[in-house]
């Protein structure tokens, strides 16, 4: 047995933890920005330095913001969480449930459809978006909350993840007895694969949630009235305005605060659940 | 995503059931189906069906006579729309653009976010959970945010541009600074994907490298990295995907800068010439050479880490 | 259910959702023409500011017509494309807003409505540039709001304390530019946005010689005329001299460099006035309007924007449509509502007097806006839009790229903008002639 002298321990403590520092401070200053930012006022944001600070405005900031064409802004928010909230809840469940029966269920088409769901986690979604308008174009549902919130409900990976997990922490056994008990195979899904799975569907759902929430070029495409807008695509418009009219600078960045905020929320919360649900999915 | 091995996942035995009674099977079979069907409905309305159009789709293009005020007539030209994008120098340079950005990108992020994995993981490390958490805050701000931030601290005026040796909005610095912004925003979730990975090796294959004298870094670098290779490819394969489809950040440069062209990448390529030029057969033939493109780096480097890994 | 109840989040998003869903069903794909109160439906999509001020009041005052607004993304970032695939996709609004630029475009999807006939009567009472503009080809396609013709506004208070004279020609304006950065070696006269095509553009109509023509049935494409080489040239010098900026109009940059008196002079459009007084209100009683310098005297300029709104050829509520555009376009209120938010510049005649007499005024100095801009939409040579304008735009930008670091000059990227102009149309089928006819 060797132990490191206890010199060089020092030295490598200190350059890890420069070093982590360094990555921390990177990926935090421009996050420290929107904040100081958001407390500017036009005038200031264009003349004061990017740590200083002008005149506090964030209270006008956020009033303009909310009052903004009769706060649409609340109503971006509202289908942001919309959109990736409950299309995650919906699409984590749906994902689960063909995992599962991939996983644990003989059917016909089985390995046909885990080959096409695969070769669907690599088709470029910028790819689909024009086709997908124009389908929806004739089906007359172009513009409206169903044109965004069901193609994204498809998660061709989740379905991949959903399978690892329910091969992972659905014991073969467990169902078994579950049969001889004389117990549907719906209902075994419902009332044991499912609650077995759960670390494994929540780290589904975040990431589900997160890409939804990221999701830019279908709402773009298929959304003409703001009020159905989700908040990234609604600060980009927004931001498309600023060089006729400068004014819309600080609600841009005030907007763009508010929705880094409830993510970074979400993440901070359920840091651990998600955590567990990849480091379970890493052991086995 | 995943830190899961394609293999490791091949190798798990099939369901079981052989001497389960017919009804037994049929009704597994029955319920498999009816499981299966919302998402193989959603992933056919949303994923093939629109496949099979963008091909049909780009096999016509639009015809205007005179001064074009009656509106187009269709034309059916088979691959002609293929040749005119892989003729187009515009396309070629929006692939030059984003095989460079990749080129660049991938070894960058992904090396970093090892790094940091590793010095997270590393036995000397005081507050873990603070500096995972704030590396990993990026990754919760969307992409369009991200962009934004960026390009307004690469205006000048912002104080960043005073310290950087080029215009982060020029020619020649565009590239760069978006190398930056994405790597900015996937470098915290790559580390947590490589950190948890890390997790997972034995840790009596650590405390026999440690026996032997191996120090900290001998350690990470011929123990633990070697170890986590499977998911360090399978991020390269996903960063690869998700590289090739870089939109949204020069999308929102394009408001700030003359640098980012209106086809600066291959999806910006698509969308000028879908919805800006109106050309839905160019559009279309692009999008199924972009996803071919796609498909074709993803084979490779899913061949390469079946090959290395062995 | 499990999964609802691992994440306590779930439970309120589910009944937010609920209520989302109503009022997401009810946006879904209504296509009545009357709403529950029996009133006609109109649709129109538009980005013009204050465009639901000028709806409401409408509606207000016509209870038989229901006017309904959907606030898209300006044109060229996005407007244009939303609307044009609407168009093809056959499930248009009533109304659709265009650009006299845009117009054409719009018409290539062979979905508008022919209006000749129901604005016949109006003639006399537009601008001639204003009603040029939504005549492409013959026809009238859309209705005329407002007009942007171009003009120089220049700090009076500084150019007085420095004794530059107020340039009239472009020689002059050279010297006042000589004499701007000899004063204070960190300002400038002007900006010249190089990412900016309808600026661009805007600056070579002034030179009497339009981009596109109608000859005969064909378009004839004139980029790199003879007028617009010179404008070029004259341009390229003074950035090579460098004696203007080249920060875009409204970014970062240019606010402040305006904030910090770095910038002397500014040139705009009708629509700058707002654009001044909103983002550097300190600057008042020190900036002045006035006719843009002209080549040789020759009284002329450009004109940078301007919207006209057209009807869609399958709509089926064509005449109350036509209703509302005539009443957008002509009745007296309109302009008294425009004045409450911005200094409009109606194109039709009787409504800008309206709105002059509605300006309050009390920020430039010198002569009266009203009547500098009345001169300048007096002054605007003819020009016709041709149908890949706006994507003219973006490549004449795309191509202009390389002036600032000198890679590339404002001729030659005229002359690849030709190219590119011409090749793009034949792409789509038809004939075009190249040059002066």
């Amino acid at each position: 047995m060797t132990q490191s002298p206890v010199g060089s321990r020092w030295t490598s403590r200190t350059v890890v933890h420069v070093l982590l520092v360094l990555a921390a401070l990177y990926a935090v200053l421009p996050l420290v920005w929107l904040v100081t930012s958001a407390t500017k006022s036009v005038g200031d944001f264009s003349t004061t330095g990017a740590f200083e600070f002008g005149q506090f405005n964030l209270g006008a900031n956020l009033s303009a913001l909310f009052t903004q064409e009769n706060g649409v802004f609340l109503a971006w928010i509202r289908n942001s969480l919309l959109y990736a909230g409950l299309g995650a809840v919906l699409g984590s469940f749906i994902c689960a449930a063909c995992g599962y029966a991939i996983a644990k269920l003989d059917f016909p088409g089985r390995r046909a459809l885990f080959a096409v769901t695969l070769a669907g986690v690599l088709v470029p979604t910028t790819a689909l978006a024009l086709p997908l308008y124009l389908l929806a174009s004739q089906l007359h549902v172009v513009g409206t909350f169903w044109a965004v919130f069901v193609p994204l409900l498809t998660n061709p990976f989740g379905v991949y993840l959903a399978r690892v997990y329910a091969e992972a922490a659905v014991p073969g056994e467990v169902l078994e007895a579950a049969r001889t008990d004389g117990a549907g195979e719906l209902r075994t899904f419902f009332t044991i694969g499912l609650p077995m799975m759960r670390p494994g569907l929540v780290t589904i759902f975040l990431f589900q949630f997160v890409g939804i929430w990221n999701n830019f070029f279908l709402p773009l495409v298929m959304l003409t009235d703001p009020k159905l807008f989700p908040m990234s695509l609604g600060l980009y418009q927004w931001s498309t305005r600023v060089t006729q009219f400068p004014q819309y600078n600080p609600l841009v960045i005030t907007g763009s605060l508010l929705a880094v905020l409830p993510l970074a929320a979400a993440f901070v919360l359920l840091h651990r659940q998600w955590r567990s649900g990849l480091a379970a999915g890493s052991v086995k | 995503m995943t830190v899961l091995t394609p293999e490791r996942a091949a190798s798990v035995p099939a369901p079981a059931g052989s001497g389960a009674p017919a009804r037994g099977r049929r009704g597994r079979g029955r319920a498999g189906l009816v499981l299966v069907a919302p998402f193989a409905l959603l992933l056919t309305a949303t994923v093939l069906v629109p496949i099979g159009y963008a091909l049909y789709l780009s096999l016509f293009t639009d015809r205007l006579s005179g001064l074009g005020f009656s509106g187009p007539t269709q034309a059916f030209v088979a691959l002609g729309n293929y040749a005119g994008v892989l003729t187009d120098s515009a396309f070629h340079a929006s692939l030059g653009n984003v095989a460079l950005f990749v080129v660049v990108h991938i070894p960058i992020m992904l090396g970093l976010a090892l790094l940091l994995a590793l010095l997270i993981d590393s036995a000397v490390v005081r507050l873990r959970r603070l500096w995972s958490l704030a590396v990993f805050l990026p990754y919760a701000v969307p992409t369009v945010i991200t962009g934004l931030i960026w390009a307004y601290l690469y205006s000048p005026g912002s104080g960043l541009t005073a310290l950087l040796p080029i215009d982060p909005l020029g020619k020649t610095g565009i590239l760069p600074s978006i190398v930056n912004i994405a790597t900015w925003q996937w470098v915290g979730y790559n580390m947590i994907i490589f950190y948890t990975a890390l997790q997972a090796v034995p840790r009596d294959v650590l405390e026999a490298a440690r026996a032997d004298g191996a120090g900290g870094f001998r350690t990470a670098w011929s123990v633990k990295v070697p170890m986590i290779r499977p998911t360090m490819f399978v991020a390269l394969v996903f960063t690869v995907i998700g590289s090739l489809q870089l939109f949204t950040e020069p999308l929102v440069l394009r408001g700030f800068t003359g640098s980012v062209t209106s086809t600066w990448s291959p999806s910006l390529y698509v969308y000028e010439a879908a919805f800006i030029a109106n050309d839905y057969g160019r559009a279309a033939a692009a999008s199924v050479l972009l996803a071919l493109v796609s498909a074709l780096l993803s084979a490779l480097v899913m061949r390469l880490s079946n090959r290395r890994s062995r | 259910m499990t999964l609802r109840e691992s994440a306590g989040l779930n439970r309120r998003k589910f009944l937010s959702a609920t209520a989302g869903l109503a009022a997401g069903g009810l946006l879904g794909g209504c296509a009545s023409t009357t709403t529950a109160s029996g009133a006609t439906r109109v649709r129109i999509w538009s980005w013009l500011t204050g465009m639901d001020k000028y709806v409401a009041g409408f509606n207000a005052a016509h209870p038989d017509i229901s006017v309904e607004l959907n606030v898209i993304a300006t044109g060229l970032k996005g407007g244009y494309a939303q609307q044009t695939n609407a168009l093809r996709a056959h499930n248009a609004p009533d109304i659709l807003h265009a650009e006299y630029q845009g117009l054409p475009q719009l018409l290539t999807t062979g979905g508008l409505r022919d209006l000749t006939g129901d604005l016949a009567d109006l003639e006399g009472g537009y601008s001639p540039a204003a009603w040029a503009g939504v005549r492409p080809g013959g026809r009238t396609w859309a209705v005329p709001m407002d007009l942007a013709p171009m003009v120089l506004y220049y700090r009076k208070d500084l150019f007085d304390r420095h004794g530059i004279a107020v340039p009239r020609t472009w020689d002059e304006f050279r010297a006042a530019a000589q004499a701007v950065k000899q004063a204070d070696p960190a300002a400038r006269v002007t900006t010249f946005p190089l990412n900016d095509g309808s600026f661009f553009a805007g600056m070579c109509w002034q030179a009497g010689e339009p981009w596109w023509r109608v000859d005969g049935g064909s378009w004839r494409v004139d980029i790199s005329g003879e007028g617009t080489l010179r404008t070029a040239d004259y341009w390229q010098g003074m950035i090579r001299d460098g004696l203007v900026a080249t920060a875009p109009t409204g970014d970062q940059d240019w606010i402040g460099a305006m904030h910090t008196g770095r910038l002397w002079g500014l040139l705009g459009a009708s629509w700058s006035v707002g654009s001044l007084v909103k983002s550097i209100p300190q600057d008042k009683n020190r900036w002045a309007v006035t006719t843009m310098p002209t080549w040789d005297g020759v009284p002329a300029n450009g004109v940078q924007g301007g919207s006209a709104f057209a009807v869609s050829a399958e709509s089926k509520v064509p005449d109350a449509a036509v209703k509302f555009l005539r009443w957008l376009s002509t009745d007296p209120a309109v302009a008294k509502i425009g004045t409450t938010f911005t200094t409009p510049f109606p194109g039709y005649l009787p409504s800008r007097d309206v709105a002059r007499k509605a300006y309050k005024g009390g920020y430039f100095l010198g002569d009266p806006v009203y009547d500098v801009l009345d001169e300048a939409a007096r002054r605007v040579p003819d020009w016709t839009w041709g149908p890949n304008a706006l994507r003219i735009f973006s490549t004449v930008v795309d191509r202009m790229s390389g002036v600032k670091t000198g890679s590339a000059t404002l001729a030659t990227a005229v002359r690849q903008t030709q190219a590119d102009a011409v090749t793009a149309l034949r792409e789509r089928g038809l004939t075009v002639l190249e040059g002066k006819a």
